[in-house]
């Protein structure tokens, strides 16, 4: 996962992220930057908000990062068993 | 709202039950111990020691550790100490132990960082999103399998998203699907 978020920070375009999570960890990339957080804690991701202020995504969109499989999947609009 | 994470072993509790508030969100067994991983909100901290210090079993010593930040805090059935994550801040905690006959190299109160527990414990495997059109290039997602793909036209943006998604069997990995945060 290291690697797959380094090498992906690389090419991520300016107003972009992209976001991995699991129960514990949330792992958020950014245009050069990747942040590791607590899925569990949000007063973790003060760093990768402020950050992406500075690359064109807004705090609209990185507080309510979605870190539970119910409501991501909801957000996709998904509905499948991800046995 | 901050939380404390804490290492308890299932051993040291009578009916193996946590605190209400607890909540476990890793294990390991080592011999014949399990280790948890919980998680406790930073406002229920104390009300959390208070119950698991009356949950510890009586026939011989245990410990369980909570840390925040820099703040370790070790918790005995009869006593708790509020020290640091630095080893120079543990003597009175050490000090406790060994008098209750736990070994030195057992207070070693490890792990007692998140990076380090997600180290003892395993990271679990990750699921998450990448929109190739966020992406100057796609190579760093190769070798990844798709676990789903979605076009998808936002009414305010009417550039078609080539939504790729994807998993991989492979458990450093994870699975991969995708979400756009919409360009305004």
């Amino acid at each position: 996962m290291r690697e797959l978020a380094a090498a992906l920070a690389q090419v991520m375009k300016r107003n972009w992220y992209a976001h991995f999570f699991n129960r514990r960890l949330l792992i958020v990339i950014m245009p050069y930057r990747v942040f590791r957080a607590s899925a569990l804690d949000q007063a973790t991701w003060a760093p990768f908000v402020a950050y992406g202020e500075t690359v064109g995504v807004e705090p609209s969109w990185t507080r309510r990062v979605p870190v539970r499989v119910p409501e991501y999947l909801r957000e996709l609009g998904l509905e499948f068993d991800l046995g | 709202m901050s939380q404390y994470h804490g290492i308890v072993i299932e051993q040291s509790l009578r009916g193996r039950d946590l605190p209400a508030g607890a909540r476990v969100v890793a294990a390991r067994q080592v011999g014949a111990w399990r280790f948890l991983l919980v998680t406790v909100p930073e406002t229920e901290i104390e009300e959390h020691i208070r119950t698991i210090q009356a949950t510890m079993v009586t026939d011989d010593a245990w410990y369980a550790h909570y840390f925040l930040g820099e703040e370790l805090v070790v918790v005995f059935r009869d006593a708790s100490f509020r020290v640091g994550t630095e080893p120079s801040t543990w003597g009175p905690a050490i000090a406790h132990g060994q008098a209750r006959g736990i070994r030195l190299e057992q207070l070693d109160f490890k792990p007692r960082t998140v990076p380090d527990a997600e180290a003892f414990f395993g990271e679990p495997r990750f699921l998450g999103s990448v929109i190739l059109e966020s992406l100057s290039d796609p190579t760093p997602l190769q070798g990844l399998t798709p676990i789903h793909v979605r076009r998808e036209e936002h009414p305010d943006d009417p550039t078609p998203l080539s939504g790729m998604s994807g998993g991989t069997t492979s458990p450093s990995r994870g699975c991969v699907s995708w979400r756009r945060p919409w360009r305004r």
